[in-house]
This record gives structure tokens, sequence and C-alpha cells, in this order.
């Protein structure tokens, strides 16, 4: 895998950061090079944040994203912030619950699936967003091994957090192609 | 301690360093970017018995971690420019007394309380000036979550060996992201620990030395010790007289200086190559992005690396010869110029040297560096 850059944008609270921090585990299962960072700043405790992963099966040495090529958003805000700096023909995933209303883009494809919506409704916590969005990332991509993000979740919560999360990642994975739009 | 390969935050990797170089005492008070040491540091220091204290400031902290370690303890604290500010009087105290002790200090952007959440390369000169009066100074400069680890070990070597404070100088940037590392209990150094005395007849505490670093007796172990930040003789009692107080100054400097050749480590990437870049800590991850990114694109550029992994002592002999080839000299740092004026010092009137400045708490990324190369490669 050359180098890839995942931009994970929301708002504080969201797990953004967790959800990076397991991905980035992940690619370690997966014998690759995984390097994690976020925004550090007032803007973490709200508005529009941000959380990275830079992965290849060389070394990272640059820490962080120059050009992502994978995006997802989860708010308005970051929508607003992030949301035009996709790497040309890179992907951007937007959840439609929170930003409804966008314009597609030609340079990149995007995809739009109501992750939110998919949380309330099937798991009905809301907690587990992240990781639903996080586990459709990962079933278009396959940036790594769904077992692996399983696997690395393990790492990060136990008993009855960890099956809540093992199920969010299954219930995004399966949400390839049904996607509410696709475009570029 | 078992195998670990795993992805670690630079501080979780700093702590677990400090633990296994056997960490006996830290006093601290809290400060971005350099809490998250402190807050795994209290979590794992109670579990084996250590003493976690936070202080009241930077400077009760600085202060309670000489008595420490003249106690006997291996003790660090963990702070950010102004905290490393505050804490300077005690640092110099440190070293008159020579207690070894491990300051790591994550650069943020300054000065004052400047840019609390963001990268710098600020204090460099701070770790080698900070306190006043001529006084030895160790600093040593981590570029990855890898070297947070063994390079806090290694700060407690050199402070235990040389009985004088040292800075594990990082920043932000490789304090608070999470990448590989890979620990094998079998291949760490062997720990340092600060020689005793065996006799109780006729001790001094400043009277019996190995290659010029005195063998005191911890405070506590029923020997005579008394230490002053005042100029003192042998006794540990205070002295104005001029002969004496000469000789504490010179060997002060001398017992850490003349052990730089062994002390000053650098990593040499391309080292025939006419641009050398000499970097160190976070701004070194963007030199080999460069470099790599140049040799994959078939090497277009003529260009090396001298990355300092020991920012104090320098030594100049090394220095030189890993740049003598060259035909220009770039120093890429986040500040407005600190270690460049070492650079032109030790090489500046032979070889041509520039600085790659940027300071307002952002990385230099490999396309700014590239810019700056590519202009001083069609200047060439």
């Amino acid at each position: 895998m050359k180098r890839t850059e995942i931009r994970l944008a929301g708002s504080g609270g969201q797990g953004l950061i967790t959800a990076a921090r397991i991905m980035a585990k992940a690619a370690l299962l997966d014998g690759l090079n995984a390097l994690q960072s976020q925004v550090y700043g007032a803007e973490a405790r709200g508005g529009a944040t941000k959380s990275e992963v830079v992965m290849a099966n060389r070394e990272v040495w640059y820490p962080e994203v120059l050009e992502p090529d994978i995006v997802a958003i989860m708010t308005k805000a970051s929508f607003v912030k992030y949301g035009l700096k996709v790497k040309k023909n890179g992907l951007r995933i937007i959840d439609t619950f929170m930003v409804p209303e966008y314009d597609d883009h030609p340079d990149f494809k995007t995809v739009g699936i109501p992750f939110t919506h998919y949380d309330e409704t099937q798991l009905k916590n809301r907690l587990s967003t992240n990781i639903v969005l996080i586990g459709y990332l990962i079933a278009k991509t396959k940036v790594v091994r769904p077992e692996s993000f399983v696997k690395a979740i393990g790492d990060f919560f136990k008993d009855e957090k960890l099956s809540n999360n093992e199920k969010a990642f299954w219930l995004g994975h399966s949400l390839l192609g049904k996607e509410d739009r696709i475009s570029g | 301690m078992k195998k670990i390969k795993d992805i670690w935050q630079g501080a979780e990797a700093c702590a677990y360093g400090a633990m296994k170089a056997g960490l006996d005492f830290f006093a601290g008070y809290p400060i971005t970017p350099s809490t998250e040491i402190a807050e795994y540091l209290s979590a794992m220091m109670p579990k084996k018995g250590k003493t976690f204290i936070q202080m009241e400031d930077e400077i009760a902290s600085i202060v309670a971690l000489a008595g420490a370690s003249m106690a006997g303890a291996k003790a660090m604290t963990s702070t950010s420019g102004p905290g490393y500010s505050l804490m300077q009087e005690g640092i110099g105290y440190a070293c008159m007394v020579e207690a070894p002790l491990v300051v790591c200090n994550v650069m943020r952007g300054g000065p004052s309380t400047g840019l609390p959440t963001k990268v710098s390369q600020g204090d460099v000169m701070q770790s080698r000036w900070g306190t006043h009066g001529d006084h030895p100074a160790i600093a040593i400069s981590p570029s990855s979550v890898q070297e947070m680890y063994s390079m806090t070990i290694e700060a407690f070597n050199l402070a235990e060996q040389y009985r004088t404070p040292v800075t594990l100088l990082t920043d932000e940037t490789i304090t608070h992201m999470r990448e590989k590392i890979e620990i094998d209990p079998d291949k760490d150094p062997p720990l340092v620990r600060r020689l005793c005395p065996t006799c109780r007849e006729n001790y001094l505490p400043y009277g019996t030395f190995v290659d010029d670093v005195p063998v005191i007796a911890n405070l506590g172990d029923g020997y005579g010790t008394s230490v002053t930040g005042l100029s003192h003789h042998d006794d540990g009692f205070q002295t104005a007289d001029y002969s004496i107080s000469r000789a504490l100054i010179e060997r002060l400097s001398r017992k850490v200086e003349k052990h730089s050749k062994e002390i000053f480590d650098i990593e040499v990437w391309n080292e025939k190559a006419s641009i050398m870049l000499v970097c160190y800590g976070i701004t070194s991850r963007s030199v080999k992005a460069l470099l790599a990114r140049n040799k994959e694109c078939g090497g277009g550029l003529d260009i090396g690396m001298v990355r300092l992994k020991t920012l104090f002592p320098i030594h100049e002999e090394t220095l030189w010869n890993s740049l003598a080839h060259a035909k220009h000299i770039m120093v890429p740092e986040l500040n407005l110029g600190q270690i460049v004026h070492e650079v032109k010092r030790i090489v500046g009137h032979q070889i041509p040297v520039s600085l790659i400045s940027k300071t307002g708490g952002e990385l230099i990324n490999p396309d700014e560096l590239c810019e700056e190369v590519v202009k001083i490669n069609h200047a060439r």
C-alpha cells in the first residue's frame, strides 16, 4: 500500500480520535505502518475538529495529512472546513443525517449515507456512529482487513461496550451498496 | 517485562521509558502539551510503590526533584515552555550541587504562554543557556515515538553518569502523535546508577572523583553530606576562595565536555551529498520524507541529512566530519534560527549555511522544504 491519508472530520466528542486510533492499530495488525494524530486545541471541544491516520507499507515519515485520499465528514461545520479538501480522484464520505444538503464535486467521489440514523434506529444508542462510519469506510476502501479492525476494537473496549462496537462495525460494513447518493 | 509491538502515543512511550529506567520520584505541574506524560506516570507509579506528586508550581517541582535526587532517587519532571522557564533556577541549583535529574520539555509556541497547543522548536538555546552562570548542559532530541522511549532511558543514564540535569527536548507533535513502537526488554540499554561511597571514614561529598564526577553519598545513608548552591569546598560548605571556585566551575563543565564525543550522537543519510540538511526532532521527519521521495523519484536532488540526536554537547569534530564535503548546508528549524548558529560557528567559515525557518505553530512540510532546496540547487 502506498502512503494513504485518511481524515475524519466532525465535532469533539463524536469519537473520531478513538476511531482513528483503532484504525491505526488495525493497520499495524495488517503489517502496515500507521501514524495517528489530531487537532489538539480549543476546537477539539466542539466546533470543527479532525483526527487523521496515515498508513503505508513503508515508513510514514511526515506525520500530518498533506492531501487526504479519504475524508469522512460528520458535521456541517466540519463540511465547511474540510469538505473540499480531498485529493483528486479521492473519496469523500458524508453522514447525510448531519449534512443533508451538499454539492457534488467533479474531482473526487462522494458517497452519502445517514450513519447517525442507522446508529440511532438499529443500535438504539447513538454512541457508536463513529464505528458505523468506519465499518462502511473499510468495506468501501479495504484499507485494512475487517477482522483486524474487530480485533483492534478489543484493545479499546470491554464487555458490553465491546459487543456494541462490534455490532456497530458490522452494521457499517453492511451498508456498502446501500448508499443514499453516489457521485463523481 | 514483556515484548511490546503496538501503536502508542509519544507521551506514553516517554512514561514507559522512565519506568523502565527506574524512575523513583516525579514532581510536576500540569501544562499543555506535556500533561499526558504526568497523567500516564500518575497511573503507573503508585502501582510500583513509586512517588508521584503534583506540586503547587514548576519551581517547587524542580526543587523537589533536586532534593529527591540527592536522597538517591531517580527523579524526573515533564513540562513545557513557561514551566521550563520557571524551572531554570532549580536546574542551575541541580547543576551546582550535581543532582542527576531528567527534565522533559515538550516544546510549544512561545514566548510567554504563546501557542499552548501548537508545535515549536523555540527552546533549543534555552536548553543550553536557560539557567545563569557557566554550567554543563546535556539535551537530547527524539524524533519518533520509539525514541521517546529509548531516549528517556538514555536521559536517565546520562544524568546518573555525569551527575547533572539532562533535558529531553521534545515537542507537541512527537508527544501527541501515535505510531508504532517495538520494545524488546532484552535490547534495552543497561541502566546506569551513580557511584556511591563505601567508606564513612574521611568522607567528603565533593572530595572523591571518578572522571571528574564526585562520589556523593545519598542523603539519609548516614554520611555527613552538606550541599549548597553557593560555591563550595570539598566538604560541601560555602567558600568564596578564588582557586577553589574556579576549579569547581571548570570541573562542572569539563566533566561533560570531555565526554562530548561519546555523548554526541547523529544519524546520517546520503553522507556524500552536496546539499546537507542538518535537522533534529520533528523537523527531521520532514527531511526524511523529502529524502525518501527524492530517492523514489530517481534522486534528482543531491541531498543528504545529518540528524542531531544530541543537541548539547556538540562534538565539533564529529559534526564537522559529517559536513566537510558539503557544498551547501541547510538547517530547517521551527524557530527564527537557533541551532543554525551552532552549525555556522562550526562550519560556516568554510561552507555556506542557510536557515529554513518556520514559526507560528505549523510543521515545515516536505513540499515547502523541497522548494527551498530546489532554490539553492538552482543557485549553485
